[in-house]
């Protein structure tokens, strides 16, 4: 599995696992992080499909996705661009906190933890840094 | 359809060699065989036009092998296709195996009418070089010469068709799960020239060397090429029909 | 709906004692890359030939493109025999004007694009190529027609890693142009893991798992780990 970049996007793929979810995936954090920015033109499906070697069908699934997730808008003769509204983007991280927080709240529940317990331990950490700020001192 | 048997012909037209026969290195020396054989015959019969009298018409018997010529001819063209791996993609050309198979017979009879004639032309130059050597040489003689192989090559011409299609036979057998018949086709094919050979029409000759013994153009000669022609345009659509249904890859 | 292009039902094939197809049932959809896989003789080729009307079945049905297989229906697909070889006294060139002659819907442009790709030189002889060079310059002819159905049996094999690149991305290219079902089997599943949107695994004859990549994927990982568990 190694990384591919795709005009300013980049790629892992792990053939081991459904690859329209990972190629979805990895374009919606790139929104979410900014690494694409609003209005910004995304690589055609030939494109993406010649450069990460997987089937134009799988990302066709994946830019469908994205269109009914708001996050793209096709223009005819065009292209699929990023979406030009913010609020949109910002919705869409959101949802992504959100997402990742509720799989985090699941992940402690089913190891017994209750959500008061969740939340002394995000105390502790707050208190001690954040992990990444103790690796760079 | 015309112009897609044409290109299928033209494309049957290339000799091919073994996948594994590289010609290049052969050519030479079968160019200098072939040299050297007709250096060889053309001495002998310089010595023997001086000891002993040559009876020039004798010459043409040769012919006689022209006929097997062709159909070991049309076993190999088919053969070439199965030897060398090509037979799928010759198989799957979406035209009818009739054509298919007509094209690769035109291909084979150009090429041994091609043949005959370099043949016929070859033995009318050592003919006349013979003639004019040896001391009872006429032209007359020559011309009777002539005259005879003439006849005789356009005999050998006519009788291709069927010769070509019962080299088929054996070539689409081969590759067919009719693969036990060929036993059957070869005890006919013993029996036909037995018979025809042994038991003749005329004069205690065998039926075909009738052909040639006497004026060809009779009734019998042309009923006998034309039931032949009949024949050879059956066994190519039975032939057909085989490679397309008991073909066995 | 998921359109079918190639629908078998209850395909059978016997040679000698030995069933090549088992009472095959199965519906190919179209439009995808699938990969009929499996080990050594369990009746892919066989599979391919009856499509191509090379070979019979014994029994049972088999439709293609909505017709039984016959010779005028091969004017639209396009078959890489197993273990073929193509014509030796052919340079490149005159393989495309075979192509161009004798083949329906050849583009000879594109036969171009690709032989550059692959690497062929127009002026190249088969019988002076190595075996890699004529799986390309086979290759080359399968892929250089607009056809509706490609079928391919083993196209990677003695092919080398980067033309293999190439071919892959050559046909991923060709999808994104038009709409093409292809079919193939392959050895070479790692290498076609992105390709095959559709797998199907054959033992025996007959259809162990059919099913869309992406499913066979979430369910047992890779393609190439699924058929090293099926066929231990």
């Amino acid at each position: 599995m190694d990384a591919k970049q795709v005009g300013s996007l980049q790629f892992m793929i792990d053939f081991s696992l459904p690859l329209y979810e990972q190629i979805l995936n990895q374009i919606r954090s790139s929104v979410a992080k900014g690494e694409i920015g609003l209005g910004e033109k995304l690589p055609s499906v030939r494109e993406m499909a010649h450069s990460l070697k997987v089937n134009p069908n799988t990302v066709m699934r994946a830019y469908q996705e994205l269109e009914r997730d708001g996050l793209t808008e096709k223009r005819r003769g065009q292209g699929t661009f990023i979406t030009h509204d913010k609020d949109k983007v910002a919705e869409f991280r959101d949802d992504l906190a959100k997402e990742y927080i509720l799989n985090f709240i699941n992940s402690m529940e089913n190891l017994g933890f209750s959500l008061t317990d969740i939340q002394s331990y995000l105390k502790i950490i707050v208190r001690e840094g954040h992990p990444h700020d103790r690796n760079n001192h | 359809m015309l112009s897609v048997y044409w290109n299928l012909v033209k494309h049957d037209l290339k000799y091919r060699s073994n996948k594994n026969f590289n010609w290049k290195t052969f050519r030479f020396w079968t160019y200098v065989y072939c040299i050297l054989f007709i250096i060889g015959v053309f001495g002998v019969f310089t010595y023997g036009s001086f000891h002993w009298k040559i009876n020039l018409t004798t010459i043409w018997y040769f012919l006689w092998i022209l006929p097997f010529f062709t159909f070991g001819m049309a076993i190999g063209k088919l053969k070439d296709e199965f030897k060398n791996g090509t037979y799928g993609w010759w198989l799957t050309l979406p035209y009818p195996r009739l054509t298919l198979i007509l094209a690769k017979l035109s291909a084979c009879a150009i090429q041994v009418v091609q043949i005959i004639i370099g043949i016929f032309v070859l033995i009318t130059v050592l003919g006349g070089y013979i003639s004019f050597l040896s001391p009872e040489g006429s032209m007359d003689r020559f011309v009777n010469f002539v005259k005879v192989g003439l006849t005789w090559n356009v005999i050998v011409i006519l009788f291709v068709p069927i010769m070509l299609s019962l080299g088929l036979v054996v070539g689409v057998l081969v590759q067919s799960s009719l693969k036990p018949f060929l036993g059957f086709f070869w005890l006919l094919w013993g029996l036909f020239w037995v018979f025809f050979n042994v038991f003749g029409t005329k004069d205690n000759f065998g039926f075909f060397q009738s052909f040639f013994q006497t004026n060809p153009i009779r009734l019998e000669t042309i009923t006998t090429i034309l039931t032949s022609w009949i024949l050879s345009f059956l066994i190519l659509i039975l032939m057909a029909k085989v490679l397309e249904k008991y073909i066995k890859l | 709906m998921i359109e079918t292009i190639i629908k078998c039902e209850h395909a059978t094939k016997k040679f000698g004692d030995r069933f090549a197809l088992n009472d095959l049932n199965l519906e190919i959809p179209k439009g995808k890359v699938i990969g009929i896989l499996g080990e050594n003789g369990v009746g892919k080729s066989t599979l391919f030939r009856v499509l191509v009307g090379l070979t019979r079945l014994d029994q049972g049905k088999i439709t293609v493109l909505g017709e039984q297989p016959n010779i005028k229906l091969n004017a639209n697909i396009a078959y890489l025999p197993d273990r073929a070889s193509w014509y030796q006294d052919q340079t490149v060139r005159k393989a495309f004007e075979f192509g161009v002659k004798l083949l329906p819907h050849f583009n000879i442009e594109r036969a171009k694009q690709f032989a550059s790709l692959m690497n062929l030189d127009l002026d190249m002889k088969v019988s002076s190529m190595s075996k890699g060079q004529e799986s390309r310059l086979m290759l080359t002819m399968c892929m250089s027609r607009n056809v509706p159905l490609i079928i391919l049996d083993e196209p990677f094999s003695g092919i080398d890693g980067t033309s293999r690149e190439h071919i892959i991305e050559s046909m991923i290219d060709y999808m994104s142009d038009r709409e093409v079902t292809i079919l193939m089997t392959t050895h070479e599943i790692y290498e076609a893991e992105g390709l095959l949107d559709y797998a199907i695994f054959l033992d025996k004859g007959h259809v162990l798992i059919a099913d869309e990549a992406e499913n066979l994927r979430r369910e047992h990982g890779s393609l190439h780990d699924l058929s090293r568990k099926l066929y231990r």
